[in-house]
């Protein structure tokens, strides 16, 4: 591989490879993620503030967003882009209509929403009252976000309506689905599903608090509130401490809440702290739900874990070959598919190997893996 | 360092080549600059990678990337919205990896001395498929990188890892193109003999 007459910095930097695989791109945006909620999700002073910031911010954000209330029947265009919402008179029954198309419905008088920082790839929006129904238009890469008291709802293209119950916020969708995260919670809700997401009744609620919320029961709140430790070895994994996170967690008896984002937390901080074996279960556990948003990566970095680190290509090959179902055809799956090449090497399967290598040609041509296993397979003779 | 470390005799899968576009649900059209303002799902899709590899080219260590890569997705979060052009968003992003990569090498410079720091071995920056001996030079690069001020060190890894012009150097390092020449003559007595760099 060393080519001596290459000068040498040009061979120091073809050596290079920082180890930037998907999985830990996958770390990093969910702690990204993680982050980014709790600087949303700060208590509502924060970014509610006085009466007069409030002012001054909607001025500038109404000329960003261009917040145009319509509805029925004449007036609709009396309230300029420009006009600060807080001078509008919106009544219930008013629309108020989004650039991008989305709508929102006042159902209350009491009803107060005030768009903030919105950008154009994102459209945030705090409600402080009364009731409204979203419509939220299907804008490609395009996040609308509503903010109610300590809870958050991401949307994308969908309808739900919003009743702002004490610090929370009682969610229910139409069409489409919304995901609500209140502190390190996160629900999805469906069609047809409502929740009542408050932490006020949670702590009143205790350990009952599940019967507050009309969508799958949340292992924690079921088990009662997180003790120090459970909150302790997330904290510590989603700061990349993982060695600590894994130590709480065995400390607590690996006691890990059985939802995918919980169990793919866990299983970062037993893998990244040198303990394949036990993330081996934690991943098993996250694909043990179906078709959740963190299969894919669950189902890659398992097998990756059976082939490189447990020796066990037979399993890899499995979880390579669910991996590249959950996927599909995305670059996931395209390196499900050229790490199934591999784990069909491990098990001395040379013929499915080859089999694979000529799949990954034909669906990805040009792809990252493409020259290595064109040689490959034309040391196999078969591919030409 | 990487996952690719049991294969076959016949076949040794490595990581593609760096790149903006090649990350799990990537997207982004043959890695093309956008002709609109993407969001920041979009922007993270298309552009982790390069800021990961930018990153550990300048750290010279694997394990503080992932927070570079964090805080530079965190600004660009803040900061989407101020950006007029999206074809600049590259050189942005490029822009902030440097000064938060910049940021902790001046910390990590204060750190290891004092005993707090990790240690410095650079063995997790090679590429499997690299032969030792040029995993021994990748090695000694950084050693001796590691020697350097920050600034001096950004530069050259700037100018000759990364293939910067001068121009694009003195730019991203929010310095004068005369101030980039002296760090690069600094740069270069460290590496008198190891490297050979015009």
């Amino acid at each position: 591989m060393s080519n001596n007459n290459q000068p040498a910095v040009e061979r120091a930097r073809n050596a290079f490879d920082p180890g930037w695989t998907p999985e830990r791109s996958a770390s990093v945006r969910a702690r990204l993620a993680r982050t980014l909620q709790q600087r949303k999700s700060r208590p509502i002073w924060h970014w509610v503030g006085s009466a007069a910031a409030a002012a001054v911010l909607l001025v500038g954000v109404a000329a960003a967003v261009r917040l145009v209330p319509s509805g029925e029947g004449a007036g609709e265009r009396d309230h300029s882009a420009a006009a600060p919402l807080a001078q509008q008179e919106i009544h219930p029954g008013r629309t108020v209509r989004f650039e991008d198309g989305s709508l929102v419905e006042l159902l209350d008088p009491a009803t107060s929403i005030l768009p903030r920082d919105s950008k154009p790839a994102s459209v945030r929006v705090v409600q402080t009252g009364g009731a409204a129904m979203y419509r939220v238009a299907k804008v490609p890469y395009q996040a609308f976000t509503v903010l109610v008291g300590v809870v958050t709802i991401q949307v994308r293209g969908t309808v739900f309506r919003v009743v702002p119950v004490r610090r929370g916020a009682h969610v229910s969708v139409h069409e489409g689905r919304v995901a609500v995260v209140m502190g390190t919670q996160e629900r999805e809700l469906g069609p047809g599903e409502s929740g009542l997401f408050d932490p006020d009744a949670d702590a009143l609620a205790g350990a009952s608090s599940s019967a507050q919320t009309e969508v799958a029961p949340n292992p924690n709140a079921a088990s009662g509130r997180p003790s120090a430790v459970d909150l302790g070895w997330r904290e510590m994994a989603r700061k990349g401490d993982y060695k600590g996170a894994y130590g709480l967690l065995k400390e607590s008896g690996m006691k890990v809440a059985d939802t995918p984002a919980e169990l793919m937390l866990a299983a970062d901080a037993a893998r990244l702290s040198g303990h394949p074996g036990e993330a081996a279960v934690l991943l098993e556990s996250v694909l043990r739900h179906g078709a959740s948003p963190q299969a894919g990566v669950a189902a890659f970095t398992l097998g990756r874990l059976y082939l490189d680190k447990l020796g066990r290509p037979a399993q890899a090959a499995t979880a390579f070959a669910l991996c590249r179902q959950l996927a599909g055809g995305g670059a996931l799956g395209e390196m499900a598919l050229a790490r199934s090449v591999d784990a069909q090497l491990g098990l001395g399967n040379q013929s499915e190997a080859k089999r694979l290598a000529e799949e990954y040609l034909r669906s990805y041509p040009n792809g990252s893996y493409a020259s290595r296993l064109r040689s490959f397979a034309q040391e196999q003779g078969a591919h030409p | 360092m990487h996952s690719y470390g049991v294969t076959a005799p016949h076949l040794r899968l490595v990581t593609p080549e760096p790149g903006p576009d090649v990350e799990a649900g990537s997207h982004s059209e043959s890695g093309g600059v956008p002709s609109r303002m993407p969001s920041l799902d979009e922007l993270y899709r298309s552009y982790s990678r390069y800021v990961a590899w930018f990153a550990a080219r300048i750290l010279g260590r694997s394990e503080d990337v992932d927070d570079v890569v964090h805080d530079v997705f965190v600004s660009a979060a803040e900061q989407l919205g101020d950006i007029r052009e999206p074809m600049a968003i590259k050189r942005w992003l490029a822009t902030v990896t440097v000064r938060q990569a910049q940021r902790r090498l001046q910390r990590r410079r204060w750190l290891v001395p004092l005993g707090f720091g990790e240690s410095l071995a650079h063995d997790d920056l090679s590429s499997r498929e690299a032969s030792p001996e040029d995993r021994a030079l990748l090695s000694e690069v950084y050693r001796r990188l590691d020697r350097v001020p920050p600034e001096v060190r950004i530069a050259w890894v700037l100018r000759y890892m990364e293939g910067e012009k001068l121009g694009q150097v003195a730019e991203l390092c929010g310095c004068s193109l005369a101030a980039v020449k002296r760090r690069l003559s600094k740069a270069h007595d460290a590496m008198k003999d190891l490297v050979d760099v015009q």
